[in-house]
């Protein structure tokens, strides 16, 4: 990412009205500007405005605030500051509108092409544009010692940014977004939660099993009964059968029982054929298909003709009647195929027509209600001669034989017994009905013994169980995940602390040649090796030192405004701060003093090779007489009460005659 | 075609007993046709409609065993619809209409399904206010509904 600044102007503040451009011949910026401007021209207001615009921040301004902009000339109701930028080499513009009526502050922003009337960075620059960064990139005076003062930056915050370390907390949150979206639906997140779902599963299991082992047994037990049933049929009439007179009453009853059972299978395939056919079944439905019948051949329907011929007669040249098939004609013809019906439907119609005729035409051996008449004797005959087998067993038993009343009683008890197990079996194994069916994927379902119900409630269960496992997995996959992009952040911090404390102290060296100031660690503030402070000048020092070490091995390409850079530093030091700051930053732009310029800018455009831009800008005030005076023929803006003039030759000629009670070291 | 419709609590509860839908062959009604025309023919004969809810469509035309009776089927929902509509049989282009209206190059047009499958559900509907309960057996239900069906009038 690369943020470069191209420009400003303001109208109405308190600062001149003046506009800098730093990208002079249109394309992107010098790498060093150089901005001279006498004390009292509003560098303090400029500089609370770039902040302001970059951040978004004089929405939360007060009045008072606001009010100590408005421009000390009185009479104007309104401001304005912009700040021209370029985020990745395509411009974005921030405005900010004073009212001085209301003091208040709006915002503007514009972004490629598009214009927003509020305050709107584009997403990937909105994480740098906070007060406490940007006061690293718009770097005043305060600023190096609230770098050695815990409570008001935060070093360790400057230097995720310039590494990126903050890319390993947006993975991690997305990693726990993840996890919230795949696990949004689930109901159960925890491992309480997993352990009534498989306690869930192995009652229903246990069940299940129990279920189908009494299924299996109960299947076996009615083999055996079978077999037992036919067994004591078999002796009961082997029995039976010892006796002359019964024998003979026995195989009279036997196939008259036959007999029963083949008229019953008549009788049911009569009856069922004649439910199949709707005219046997009620006298009205014949009479309705006859009068149907009868209605559609007075009303001639179907037509002989079908819609086919006529379709396919427009189609034609010439009409069947020889006549020339004109559009007009055609058009007629279609309109009336459109009335007739399609041939299949004729075909359709013509069928029941038929079918009509044959049911009238047939002779029915029967009525419905005979037939059923008919089933419902043969099974009471059918009835009668097992109740008359009985009677015959029950005889012979009380004559004496014994074995025939316990086969008999056994017969009963097995009988009783396997319609008992039939029963029980048919529950077993019976399909659930749809409404149970829904009852059982949503997990309502009562007490019940069926096999396939407990087969529906173990999937669901066992779908349940497998959800929160899923579940339990990638929760401590995201947590595993998190924990290591935790560890790879301050694992990171720790090795970057330490080649950025070793590359401070290397640039301290020179700086600071003899001061013996060294940078111990880099917390919420710079940490000083076995001292508790330093001088003004060795603050500014140690600033540049950090500042510059993250503008170097940082992978982001921000610009570097400072105000009176080398105020606090001698001759030496400026120097050697001019030397450094073309080489780890891409843009740096100073607000300077004329007293700056010895060593400092002669260094400076030695190191950025003179890819410089020199302007002077001050008040157009009558106590600027001396300087407006000295005004080149060219190269000079003018605005209402501002002057900005390009160019080495004034810049080095003006002295704006300050007092020269410098700081320095 | 459209597909024909059998409520659920026909096949799944009515007619639990008469038919084993579990492919043990233990009656004569056992396919779900035979349910459904049962239905067809009382809603018919009652001119009774209702309609299948959301009744899942298992077949889109005549088994074997009904296919002969198909367009007799087809003759008498034209007769109940006439009926309905209050079409006059003098009324030549609204009799052809409603003919165009049912009965199409399959037989039935989808619209003569639907209305089928009403027919059907309403049909059962009287089966169960007339039945008074479940039937155990078909040799119990089949003569019952032969001797209702050919009473209903």
């Amino acid at each position: 990412m690369k943020l470069e600044f191209r420009g400003w102007k303001s109208r109405g503040l308190r600062s001149p009205d003046m506009e800098i451009d730093l990208c002079p011949d249109g394309r992107t910026a010098p790498r060093v500007t150089l901005i001279q401007m006498p004390n009292g021209t509003g560098k303090t207001t400029t500089k609370t405005c770039m902040q302001a615009a970059l951040t978004g921040e004089a929405m939360q301004w007060s009045e008072e605030q606001v009010a100590a902009l408005a421009s000390s000339t009185g009479g104007l109701q309104s401001g304005e500051f912009e700040l021209r930028l370029g985020f990745d080499d395509r411009p974005l513009t921030f405005t900010m509108n004073f009212d001085f009526l209301t003091n208040t502050v709006s915002y503007g922003t514009t972004f490629n092409r598009g214009r927003n009337d509020k305050y709107a960075p584009p997403p990937a620059l909105r994480r740098f544009l906070n007060p406490h960064f940007t006061r690293l990139l718009v770097f005043d005076g305060e600023l190096p010692g609230a770098l050695l003062d815990s409570t008001k930056t935060d070093a360790q915050e400057a230097m995720d940014a310039f590494f990126q370390l903050y890319l390993l907390d947006d993975l991690s949150a997305a990693v726990g977004d993840m996890w919230h979206e795949a696990t949004k639906n689930v109901t159960a997140k925890q491992q309480k939660g997993e352990a009534r779902r498989r306690n869930e599963v192995v009652q229903i299991s246990n069940k299940l099993e129990g279920l189908q082992r009494v299924e299996q047994k109960i299947h076996k037990r009615l083999v055996v009964l079978d077999a037992s049933l036919a067994s004591i049929r078999e002796e009961i009439g082997a029995r039976l059968d010892l006796t002359e007179q019964l024998r003979g009453d026995k195989e009279e009853l036997v196939g008259e029982l036959g007999q029963a059972d083949l008229r019953l299978e008549r009788a049911q395939q009569s009856l069922l054929a004649g439910i199949r056919e709707p005219a046997l079944l009620n006298s009205t439905f014949l009479l309705e298909l006859v009068e149907l019948r009868d209605n559609l051949e007075r009303l001639k329907l179907p037509e002989t003709t079908s819609r086919q011929f006529f379709e396919e007669l427009a189609e034609e040249d010439v009409c069947i009647c020889d006549r020339e098939m004109t559009p007009a004609a055609r058009s007629a013809v279609e309109a009336r195929a459109e009335t007739f019906l399609a041939h299949d439907v004729v075909g359709k119609l013509n069928v029941l027509k038929h079918a009509v005729k044959v049911i009238v035409e047939r002779e029915v051996d029967s009525t419905l209600e005979g037939r059923a008449q008919e089933v419902r004797e043969t099974i009471h005959a059918r009835d009668g001669l097992k109740s008359a087998q009985e009677a015959l067993i029950a005889t012979l038993a009380a004559q004496g034989d014994v074995r025939l009343g316990e086969l008999q009683a056994e017969q009963i008890k097995q009988k009783k017994e396997q319609m008992g197990l039939a029963v029980t079996r048919d529950e077993l194994v019976r399909k659930p009905t749809t409404e149970e069916r829904e009852r059982a994927r949503k997990g309502q379902l009562g007490d019940h013994d069926c096999i396939a119900l407990c087969e529906l409630s173990l999937k669901r269960a066992k779908h349940n169980l497998a959800e929160i496992s899923d579940t339990l997995r990638l929760k401590h996959q995201t947590e595993t995940l998190q924990a290591i992009l935790a560890r790879a952040k301050e694992l990171a911090r720790e090795r970057l602390t330490e080649h950025v404390i070793e590359e401070m102290n290397t640039n301290l060296d020179v700086l600071l040649a003899g001061h013996n100031i060294r940078v111990a660690g880099v917390g919420s503030s710079l940490l000083l090796d076995q001292q508790a402070g330093a001088s003004l000048g060795q603050t500014l020092a140690l600033g540049y030192s950090f500042l510059t070490t993250l503008f170097g091995r940082g992978q982001h390409e921000f610009p570097f405004i400072v105000d009176a850079p080398v105020t606090a530093l001698d001759t030496r030091v400026s120097r050697e701060v001019g030397r450094l700051i073309p080489k780890v930053c891409h843009q740096f732009v100073a607000f300077i003093l004329d007293r700056e310029r010895p060593g400092f800018v002669d260094s400076l455009a030695h190191s950025s090779n003179n890819d410089i831009q020199y302007l002077t800008a001050f008040e157009d005030s009558p106590r600027n007489k001396e300087l407006i005076d000295l005004l080149p023929e060219a190269g000079v803006v003018r605005t209402r009460n501002g002057i900005v003039v390009a160019g080495l030759d004034y810049f080095n000629k003006v002295d704006f005659h300050e007092d020269n009670s410098s700081n320095s070291i | 075609m459209a597909h024909f419709k059998i409520r659920r609590e026909a096949e799944e509860v009515f007619f639990k007993h008469v038919v084993r839908t579990d492919g043990r062959p233990t009656a004569p009604l056992s396919t779900k046709f035979d349910l459904f025309y049962l239905c067809l023919m009382m809603g018919l004969q009652t001119r009774r409609t209702s309609s299948p809810g959301n009744a899942p469509g298992f077949i889109d035309y005549f088994v074997a065993d009904y296919k002969a009776q198909e367009m007799t089927v087809v003759g008498l929902l034209l007769c109940a619809e006439l009926e309905r509509d209050g079409v006059s049989m003098d009324d030549r282009p609204e009799v052809k209409a409603t003919l165009a209206r049912f009965v199409g190059s399959a037989g039935l047009t989808d619209d003569g399904v639907t209305r089928l499958n009403e027919y059907a559900s309403g049909g059962y509907d009287a089966l169960v206010e007339q039945y008074g309960g479940v039937p155990y057996s078909w040799d119990e239900f089949l003569p019952w509904y032969v001797t209702e069906i050919g009473m209903t009038t």
